[in-house]
């Protein structure tokens, strides 16, 4: 069984990822508090707007400073605080050009900046940590998250989701199909429209056990065929694909590998050699005429 | 820089290996064509996620245009017979040649029995001996003979079989006899030249005639200049060479697509059977004209993905995989809702629906098999639904028919797709004539299973071989 923090230790790029995190978490803290006490400075226009535009700021560092703490174990703090990063920065380099402040521009412009560095460092950290072959570093984290849920043995699972996840993605890696191409269409609804169902505006990954359970509980109990069940179905393929396929759960499930059957024993298995039947001089049937 | 042959075969599978066999021991100078690989069988592995990007088309994921119904085909040297159940089923010719016929497709009895005939002796046809059998056939046998029908072992073509359980992933032995350790080595011997690995292969015509192909392989184009193409790419492969090769026989290539397909069903019993432990697909059950039951067991994989239910009811019935027989229903599909295309990308699209008959048939096939796996001592039935679906005794079979409203209440799938280009004699309702020759242009056949105007109802390899074989004295002549 894999244990996700302890098994695949933390990458070069997560520990670098999570001192950004910190640095640049506790730096949009300390903005965000200079810009509110020194509103008619460093705020682009003042007034409520200003002290939302300070507040949110404060939030999104103190997001992304908490998240830093276990960019793993944080993540469903870290996507919301994300979010609110990429607001903050956005909304500071627009309200800054609309109101023509300089200072404010720079400060919108390297929150932009360090934005982009995080979004990198995270697909970076995410892709060191998984090597996914085929699935993007988040689909491969929505497979994960797919595997967790299908896969209810009570305790009782052979392997983690993580193996599941990484069997998955070698084989669509592997396979030459167009339903592959399909599968990353089902993860990415499933990451961001499936939450929908049971009423919650974040990503699959993101969301608890038990609300993934009924979202897809929900997904499975569409009265209508169609897409809706196509997706389902996916996800019983890949999970089942990238469970069963491992040898130590078929050992679990009680199958027996050929050589270690009583039927093997004394049968030898050399490769066979068929003789062309027809070949002379021992041609036998007559070449039968139309 | 084009290279003369006598005929360029495209395809190495049931058809296209026995053709170029055949053309071969006629002395004709024969290339064929293969979009798979070559595979070594010493290298196969007992490892299904390891064994499909290796041998399945599409590595097992062909689906329709609607994803309701999966069919598996072989991407090989070898085509589908190193991937297939090596069971060896003549079609009833009292009912397939007269149906043949009146769509306008006439193919002599007698020619097809002496092919049968020569392809069993040299591929070692015989019953699937009972010892290598796995222990779920006699719970299968038991339930046919306590339900009053017909069962009995099936005829394969193995020789010296072990045992293992795992034809459907390509014989590491040899045991099974495939095109890929017979036709196609001894079509070799005799001068074939065949080529893997053949992409973009393209028909050539000139003046109404077939002149040659073309295709790419390993990056570089390849030309044959030949006086014969067969196309022998398979069900759906064969409709899609002709139509990226600009032929659509006036709208009639492609169409009438059909396949024996179906649904699995799996009896659970209260001892350890370890189906996995033998031969997989052993017996069939003459149960009615309108539906085919054999009993199959599979590895650990293919066995889980059917299994009906979801999280833990799924995990917990997997988890007595040892415990299980497993069997499957097939029904012919009507040829009228099946069609091949190409998409402006010129990629295969696969449109086949179950109609109201067609899923008729498979609820009554469902019960029948139902009744043979509680004959035979099984306690609880699961038909492969989307939804899970759970018969504990005969009295509830009425299950069948409330849940089974829409072919999307099933996990339909098909290893026997056939038609696309059927035989017709009128040029405006069929592809080729009762001569395997595309109307139209001369020098150009088609003899796989694609030209099959109406189903044959039985496993497809041995008609797939008899007919090519059959074939093979006209392309020849």
């Amino acid at each position: 069984m894999d244990r996700p923090m302890r098994i695949i230790g933390p990458t070069a790029q997560e520990i670098v990822l999570g001192a950004v995190l910190a640095a640049g978490g506790g730096l949009l803290c300390a903005w965000g508090v200079a810009a509110w006490i020194w509103d008619g400075t460093l705020l682009p226009g003042g007034g409520v707007g200003g002290g939302m535009l300070a507040g949110v700021t404060v939030c999104a560092g103190l997001g992304l400073l908490m998240g830093s703490a276990g960019v793993r174990q944080n993540a469903v703090l870290l996507g919301p605080a994300y979010t609110l990063f990429a607001v903050t920065a956005l909304a500071w380099t627009v309200a800054s050009v609309v109101a023509g402040e300089i200072v404010a521009l720079a400060a919108g412009v390297a929150m932009l900046g360090l934005l982009a560095l995080v979004f990198a460092l995270r697909r970076r950290a995410l892709r060191a940590r998984f090597k996914p072959l085929f699935l993007s570093p988040s689909a491969f984290l929505t497979m994960i998250q797919v595997a967790d849920t299908m896969i209810d043995g009570d305790g009782r699972e052979a392997v983690g989701p993580i193996t599941v996840a990484k069997r998955v993605d070698k084989l669509l890696h592997d396979v030459r199909t167009p339903v592959r191409r399909e599968f990353r269409v089902v993860l990415l609804v499933v990451e961001y429209a499936l939450p929908l169902a049971v009423l919650r505006p974040l990503p699959f990954s993101a969301l608890g056990s038990h609300l993934r359970r009924r979202a897809v509980e929900r997904l499975i109990g569409v009265r209508r065929p169609g897409i809706l069940r196509d997706i389902a179905r996916s996800l019983k393929v890949l999970a089942s694909v990238g469970y069963y396929g491992d040898p130590a759960v078929q050992k679990a499930m009680g199958y027996v590998p050929y050589d270690d059957r009583q039927r093997s024993i004394g049968r030898s298995q050399a490769p066979l050699v068929h003789p062309d039947p027809f070949r002379d001089p021992v041609e036998t049937l007559e070449v039968t005429k139309p | 820089m084009s290279r003369k042959v006598d005929a360029a075969v495209i395809g190495s599978g049931a058809a296209g290996s026995v053709m170029a066999y055949e053309l071969a021991r006629r002395g004709l100078k024969v290339v064929v064509l293969e979009a798979g690989p070559r595979e070594d069988p010493t290298t196969f592995e007992h490892n299904e996620l390891a064994m499909f990007p290796r041998v399945y088309k599409q590595g097992g994921l062909q689906t329709t245009k609607d994803h309701d119904a999966i069919l598996v085909q072989g991407a090989a040297v070898g085509g589908s017979t190193v991937i297939n159940n090596a069971i060896w089923m003549r079609a009833d010719l009292d009912r397939v040649l007269p149906s043949w016929e009146a769509a306008g497709a006439p193919v002599p009895r007698d020619a097809l029995e002496a092919s049968y005939a020569e392809l069993e002796y040299a591929l070692h046809v015989e019953k699937v001996p009972h010892d290598l059998a796995n222990p779920g056939s006699d719970v299968f046998l038991a339930g046919c003979r306590g339900a009053g029908i017909p069962g009995e072992l099936l005829d394969n073509n193995r020789r010296e079989c072990i045992g293992c359980g795992w034809c459907n992933y390509g014989c590491r032995y040899n045991r099974k006899t495939s095109m890929l350790v017979t036709y196609v080595p001894w079509a070799e011997a005799r001068g074939t030249e065949v080529l893997d690995r053949c992409e973009d292969v393209r028909v050539v015509r000139r003046d109404g005639r077939a002149t040659g192909v073309t295709a790419t392989r390993a990056g570089a184009k390849l030309a044959y200049d030949a006086d014969r193409v067969v196309v022998c790419a398979g069900a759906i492969g064969s409709s899609a060479v002709l139509l990226a090769s600009g032929i659509d026989g006036g709208g009639t290539v492609g169409r009438n697509l059909h396949c024996l397909g179906g649904v699995f069903v799996t009896g659970e019993t209260d001892q350890l059977i370890d189906g996995f432990d033998g031969i997989g697909l052993t017996c069939v059950a003459h149960a009615g004209d309108d539906f085919v039951i054999e009993s199959y067991f599979a590895p650990p994989v293919a066995f889980a993905l059917r299994l009906g239910g979801w999280f833990l009811s799924h995990f917990n019935r997997a988890s007595r995989y040892r415990s299980f027989v497993d069997g499957g229903v097939m029904v012919g599909t009507d040829p009228r809702g099946g069609r091949v295309s190409l998409d402006r990308k010129g990629r295969v699209v696969i449109d086949l629906k179950l109609n109201e008959t067609d899923l008729d048939r498979l609820r009554r096939g469902l019960k029948q098999l139902a009744r043979i796996y509680f004959a035979g001592g099984a306690r609880r039935v699961y038909p492969s639904t989307f939804k899970l679906m759970e018969v504990t005794h005969n009295d509830d079979l009425s299950l069948i028919d409330q849940m089974i409203r829409r072919p999307d209440d099933l996990l339909f799938g098909s290893a026997h797709p056939q038609g696309g280009n059927v035989m017709c004699e009128d040029p405006s309702r069929g592809v080729v004539g009762p001569d395997f020759q595309v109307h139209g242009i001369e020098g150009l056949y088609v003899t796989d299973t694609s030209v099959w105007p109406q189903n044959i109802w039985a496993n497809c390899q041995a008609t797939a071989m008899a007919v090519s074989h059959h074939a093979a004295t006209h392309v020849a002549a």
